[in-house]
């Protein structure tokens, strides 16, 4: 078993600077979304860069003082990870096929995760079992999956309050904030995405869990674990999210309240994980 | 004496769901003038109705007919309504306000749309409608020959229609908001009207995929769909075309909804609840309000889109200043010019039969005293004349200057006529030169 490294203050700094970086970006994101300059862009821009940028040499520096390149080995690295997928996600959309008023939902998400990270980090470091391909698969997708559901439901929250905008018919002097068509075909590709993650990592985890029979920590009751049932529910929810093209009774804003309900699970999912005794 | 006033209601008094009630076609209108004028008898009228207002602007002698309760009961009786239904919406303007508030709406500066052009023409088609009717007469002509000049004047003169955010502009922009791309969108245009045609011309710049062209006549729906390389269908195909469309623009004349909600709920069962953005600029409406209410539809009707544009008129206030400026000068001048010409005559008049008065009692005084010298008889006319000049000057001055603060000139003259008992017939030559001189209104 790795040891438990916590992280040290140099860490946390930067942890904690990336945090602030992204906080600082949003403001500007919200400010950009009533005065959009170019000026204002490349300010957002740049700033969210230095906060990647400073989550990422957290991470590195905190592998380097393990001594262990595997990611993902306690929950510092868990958390820290996850935001920093979640913002580089971010990031990206808004370069590709920029939604206005994006990051400001999602980057909270990260903010909050990167508190999380320096917070639980220090305090429960939660040093996590011996490292394997098959755990590192199974946490990689598990992980990723989080992402992915996290940008679901930032961005089924955007659909609802669009949504409901163009019902109030209020709107039009108001910042936009990505046409519908848009919001929901992103919702629904973070979804695809993150389900078919969720699902390795579901099978990786009952694969782990048969390999090691009656011995596994979960224990003989396994099936009746939170971790476990918690798992299957997002499962479940996703599955029907997913089928919104074709399902016309989950359409639109259904099927964003459905992305946000399935994000809150896979949280309760992961804290179960993280932080619980014989959670995960 | 003839009395100006001004009874209706507007975008800003009253709903859609009102005025549509209340809203006239032009038939109905020139209909409406004639059944008012045999209502009534001698009233001059226009009616005024848009989409956004139906006003009815007449002149009356000051203590005859219609009063304000018989024109709420003939609106109500030609629309089949209650007059309660609508009375709290009426406003009633008299007098120069009824001058300020034509000048304004033929500016626009009473519109939703601040600036907009359609106005203009409507104020004219009205006056032109009434004119036809023969119900606009010596006072509703200069008065309605004048607002479209200034009209004119504050569209030449002020940047009021520069870069306004038009309803079809707002209306493409809701369907940006709606949809990503439109290179995949089917759009179903029923109606073939102006308005199809002018929305049809902003959404166009979208590209989308599909232009459908739905109307009752297949010909006229064709010429439409002519224009912009799109497809025409008789209306019977319009359900099937409803279920392909991810926008529908609604333009038609019906009286009543064309689109219900139970017919709408089948079109979102066919297109598998994929959104559907749908602009209702008809008025009376062509889609009942609770389709809105159906998952995945968004429902606009002219009022919401009106609304949006509102939105936009802090943009335009310079503009507006500057249009307010002239429609008050237009005021002014045409008020002070109204006022000369009614009070013209009247004051002549009165001045030839006090004058007549007085030489006929110098006459008969002068035939009392006999030997009167050629010069003492010049001294007394003058006399007489000073006299009556001097009785005259301070009330013919009272309704020179009146101002209108305590009653309206038209009563001031009306007082006028009663007291000095002067005819009003004799004065009718005189206002009918006035309305042949109609130009220098205008």
């Amino acid at each position: 078993m790795t040891p438990s490294v916590p992280p040290n203050a140099g860490q946390l700094a930067l942890v904690l600077g990336s945090a602030g970086f992204f906080i600082v970006g949003g403001t500007f994101s919200l400010v950009r979304m009533r005065r959009p300059t170019n000026a204002l862009r490349l300010t957002v821009k740049s700033i969210n860069y230095w906060g990647l940028c400073m989550a990422l040499a957290a991470l590195i520096w905190h592998s380097i003082q393990r001594g262990n390149w595997l990611p993902l080995e306690d929950n510092f690295e868990a958390l820290t990870t996850l935001a920093v997928l979640l913002a580089a996600f971010t990031m990206y959309v808004q370069r590709a096929r920029p939604i206005p008023g994006l990051d400001w939902f999602l980057m909270p998400i990260v903010v909050l995760m990167l508190l999380g990270a320096a917070v639980f980090g220090k305090i429960v470091p939660g040093a996590y079992e011996p490292s394997g391909l098959w755990e590192l698969a199974h946490r990689l997708s598990s992980f990723g999956g989080v992402a992915a559901f996290g940008v679901a439901a930032g961005v089924g929250a955007m659909y609802l309050i669009a949504s409901a905008r163009l019902r109030r018919k209020s709107d039009i002097d108001q910042p936009p904030m990505g046409n519908l068509e848009r919001l929901e075909n992103l919702t629904h590709w973070a979804v695809s995405f993150g389900f078919a993650l969720l699902t390795v990592g579901i099978l990786t985890g009952l694969g782990k869990i048969m390999a090691d029979g009656p011995a596994t920590k979960l224990g003989p009751h396994w099936i009746t674990s939170p971790k476990v049932i918690l798992a299957f529910t997002v499962w479940i929810v996703y599955a029907v999210a997913l089928h919104t093209p074709i399902t016309p009774a989950v359409r639109g804003r259904k099927s964003a309240m459905l992305s946000i309900v399935g994000f809150v699970l896979m949280v309760a999912t992961l804290v179960s994980v993280l932080f619980f005794p014989k959670g995960g | 004496m003839q009395r100006l006033t001004m009874l209706g209601l507007n975008h800003k008094t009253a709903a859609v769901e009102l005025r549509e009630k209340l809203a006239f076609s032009p038939p109905q209108r020139k209909a409406a003038l004639l059944s008012l004028r045999d209502r009534f008898g001698e009233c001059e009228a226009v009616l005024l109705s848009t989409c956004n207002r139906v006003e009815l602007y007449v002149a009356r002698q000051t203590h005859g007919h219609p009063q304000r309760s018989e024109l709420e009961q003939f609106l109500a009786d030609l629309r089949g309504l209650k007059p309660e239904e609508f009375q709290s919406h009426l406003y009633e303007h008299s007098e120069q306000g009824v001058v300020t508030h034509l000048f304004e709406v033929a500016s626009s500066l009473d519109s939703m749309v601040l600036g907009e052009t359609q106005i203009l023409a409507q104020v004219r088609e009205a006056y032109d409608e009434a004119t036809e009717a023969g119900t606009a007469g010596p006072m509703l002509h200069p008065l309605f020959q004048r607002a479209v000049a200034v009209g004119k004047q504050v569209r030449s003169q002020t940047n009021l229609s520069d870069g306004r955010v038009s309803v079809a502009s707002v209306a493409v922009e809701y369907a940006r908001r709606i949809f990503d791309g439109f290179g995949d969108k089917t759009v179903l245009s029923i109606g073939a009207g102006k308005m199809a045609d002018l929305l049809l011309k902003h959404l166009v710049a979208l590209s989308p995929r599909k232009i459908i062209v739905c109307n009752r006549d297949l010909e006229k729906a064709k010429s439409l769909a002519c224009e912009f390389s799109a497809q025409a269908v008789g209306i019977d195909a319009m359900a099937k075309s409803l279920a392909l469309a991810d926008i529908v623009l609604t333009s038609t004349g019906s009286t009543e909804p064309i689109i219900d909600h139970a017919m709408f709920e089948a079109v979102m069962r066919k297109r598998r609840y994929r959104a559907v953005y749908v602009v209702d600029i008809a008025v009376p409406r062509d889609v009942a309000a609770d389709v809105g209410k159906i998952e995945n539809v968004y429902l606009y009707n002219l009022d919401d889109l009106q609304r949006a544009v509102t939105a936009t008129h802090a943009q335009r206030g310079i503009a507006a200043d500057a249009a307010g400026t002239i429609v008050q000068r237009n005021v002014a001048e045409f008020v002070a010019w109204h006022r000369a010409r009614m009070m013209g005559p009247l004051i002549d008049q009165l001045y030839q039969r006090s004058h007549s008065i007085a030489q006929e009692e110098l006459a008969r005084t002068l035939g009392k005293l006999p030997g009167v010298s050629p010069a003492d008889k010049e001294q007394l006319e003058a006399l007489t004349r000073r006299i009556v000049n001097k009785l005259l000057h301070d009330p013919v001055q009272v309704i020179r200057d009146g101002d209108g603060s305590h009653a309206p000139m038209s009563q001031y003259l009306h007082a006028v006529e009663k007291l000095f008992k002067l005819e009003s017939e004799n004065r009718a030559p005189a206002q009918q030169d006035a309305e042949k001189s109609d130009g220098h209104a205008s």
